[in-house]
C-alpha cells in the first residue's frame, strides 16, 4: 500500500504545537477551565466508579505529621475554615429559631405595624425575680417604657437603656404599673405587681380570667395577655372593691429569648 | 500509527490517573505511578520520529486536562512535547531499549518535565496544589520503576512489536 507523502516537516510540525501550547498557557483560565470541566462532565460515569474503587479498595496511606510545613499549613487552615462553617450553621439555626418565633407574632393582624426585636436575657436581677437584663440597648432602638414579651405574653417593660443592654421591669415588680383589661368584658384597672387593686365589687370577676395589657398609644397596638387571674377576695380594708392577685402568664425563671416590641411608623 | 487505539489508550490512562491509581499510592496518598510518564517515553521510544512529536503534544495535553491545577493548560503540554521530543531524537543515538536504560530516561523525562511545568505554572502565579519534592523526584521514580512493566500491555495494544524502530536518517532537532 502505498504511504502517503507528509509533507510537513518534523521540526514545522514541533513549532505549531509548541505555538499551540504557548497560547493555551497564556489563554485566560476562563476559558481552558471550561477544557476540564467538560472532561469531568464528560468521564464523569467511570471517574467516579474508579473513586468509589480506590475508596472500597485502596489502603489509607496518612500523612505524617510534620513531614511538609505546607502540609500543617494547610491542615491548619483545614481546621479554621471547619469550624467557621460550625459557627455558621449554628448562627443559621439560630436564625431559623428567630424567623420562627417571630412569625408566630406577626401572624397576628393586630400586630402587623409592629416590630419585634428579638433579644438574649443576660441574667436576673434578684431571688425576687422582678427585673431582668437584655442584649439589646439604645443603639438598637429600645426606649424606656416598651413592652417586652415572652412566650407569647407581656412579661414587662423597658425601664432602663444604656447602649448595649436594657433592664427590665418585670410584671411582678410592685412597682411595675401596666393598665390592664380583664376578661372578656370592659373592665379596666392598673396591675400593680401581682395587684390589680381599686376593682369594683359590682363587676363579675373570677379565678381563671385572663388579664390582658391595654392598648397604648405608641407602646401598643391591640390587648396582649400578661397574666391569669389566681384569687379575687374583697378588700379587707375597702369591702366595696376587690382583692385581686393574679399570676404571670410566662414563667420568667426559665426565659432566654424575649421580644421587645417596637411600634413601626409606616402604616399597613 | 493506529490513531484510534491511541486516542482510546490515552483517554483510558487519564481516567485510570485520576480514579484508581490512588490504590499504588506509597507512603502519600501523592506519590502514585505517572501513567501520562509512562506513555510519553513509551511513544517516543516505539513511534516513528512525526508521530513521537504528535503524541508527546497530545499526552502532554491529556495530563493537563487531568492537572490538579484548575484552570491552567499549557505546561504540561510544553513541557511533554518539548521533552518527548527531544528523548525520540536522542533514541536515534542512545538506544534505550534495555530496561535499565528505559529506567533512566523515563526518571529523567519525569524529572525534566516536571520541573518545566511546575516552573511554566508558577509563572503563570497560579496556585500549586502539589509538593515540589514529590513531583520533581518521587513520582519519576515510582514511574520508572513501575514504567517498563507496563510497557508490554499497551505494545500489545498498539500492535507494536517491541522491536528497535529503524533509525530515521533524516535530520532531527539537535543537529
Amino acid at each position: 500500500m502505498k504511504r502517503k507523502h507528509n509533507n510537513v516537516s518534523k521540526r514545522m510540525l514541533f513549532t505549531w504545537f509548541m505555538l499551540g501550547g504557548l497560547i493555551c498557557l497564556f489563554a485566560p483560565p476562563r476559558l481552558t477551565g471550561t477544557l476540564q470541566l467538560a472532561y469531568t462532565r464528560l468521564f464523569a460515569w467511570p471517574l467516579a466508579a474508579g473513586r468509589n474503587l480506590t475508596l472500597v479498595h485502596g489502603p489509607v496511606a496518612t500523612i505524617e505529621p510534620g513531614s511538609d510545613t505546607n502540609v500543617r499549613e494547610l491542615r491548619r487552615i483545614n481546621t479554621r475554615l471547619r469550624n467557621h462553617v460550625a459557627n455558621l450553621q449554628a448562627r443559621l439555626a439560630e436564625a431559623k429559631e428567630q424567623i420562627d418565633e417571630l412569625s408566630q407574632w406577626r401572624s397576628q393582624p393586630q400586630w402587623r405595624r409592629m416590630r419585634f426585636l428579638p433579644a438574649g436575657v443576660i441574667a436576673l436581677t434578684d431571688q425576687a425575680q422582678n427585673a431582668l437584663f437584655i442584649n439589646r440597648g439604645q443603639d438598637d432602638g429600645l426606649v424606656a417604657g416598651q413592652f417586652v414579651m415572652g412566650d407569647n405574653s407581656i412579661i414587662g417593660t423597658v425601664s432602663h437603656v444604656m447602649a448595649h443592654q436594657a433592664k427590665v421591669r418585670l410584671i411582678t415588680d410592685p412597682t411595675s404599673r401596666i393598665p390592664v383589661q380583664i376578661g372578656q368584658s370592659d373592665i379596666r384597672g392598673v396591675m400593680q405587681g401581682r395587684k390589680i387593686p381599686l376593682v369594683q365589687t359590682k363587676h363579675a370577676v373570677r379565678a381563671g380570667d385572663i388579664v390582658c395589657a391595654r392598648t397604648s398609644p405608641g407602646l401598643l397596638e391591640a390587648p396582649v395577655v400578661t397574666a391569669t387571674v389566681s384569687q379575687v377576695d374583697r378588700d379587707a380594708e375597702n369591702p366595696l372593691f376587690w382583692d385581686i392577685t393574679v399570676e404571670p402568664a410566662c414563667e420568667m425563671a426559665g426565659l432566654e429569648t424575649v421580644a421587645v416590641m417596637v411600634l413601626t411608623s409606616q402604616a399597613p | 500509527m493506529r490513531w484510534v487505539r491511541f486516542a482510546v489508550l490515552v483517554i483510558v490512562a487519564t481516567i485510570l490517573q485520576t480514579s484508581v491509581v490512588g490504590i499504588m499510592a506509597v507512603k502519600r496518598p501523592d506519590i502514585t505511578p505517572d501513567l501520562m510518564l509512562i506513555l510519553l517515553v513509551f511513544f517516543t521510544i516505539h513511534a516513528r520520529r512525526t508521530d513521537a512529536v504528535i503524541t508527546s503534544f497530545a499526552i502532554g495535553f491529556a495530563a493537563d486536562l487531568i492537572s490538579p491545577t484548575t484552570g491552567l493548560i499549557g505546561p504540561q503540554i510544553i513541557s511533554f512535547g518539548l521533552f518527548g521530543t527531544l528523548l525520540s531524537d536522542l533514541h536515534n543515538v542512545v538506544s534505550v531499549q534495555r530496561i535499565p536504560y528505559r529506567i533512566g530516561a523515563i526518571f529523567l523525562v519525569g524529572l525534566l518535565t516536571s520541573l518545566l511545568s511546575y516552573s511554566l505554572t508558577f509563572l503563570r502565579s497560579q496556585p500549586i496544589a502539589v509538593s515540589l519534592w514529590t513531583e520533581v523526584l518521587w513520582r519519576p521514580l515510582y514511574s520508572a520503576l513501575v514504567g517498563p512493566f507496563l510497557f508490554l500491555p499497551v505494545a500489545w495494544w498498539m500492535r507494536i512489536n517491541g522491536k528497535r524502530r529503524s533509525r530515521d536518517r533524516r535530520p532531527s532537532l539537535l543537529r
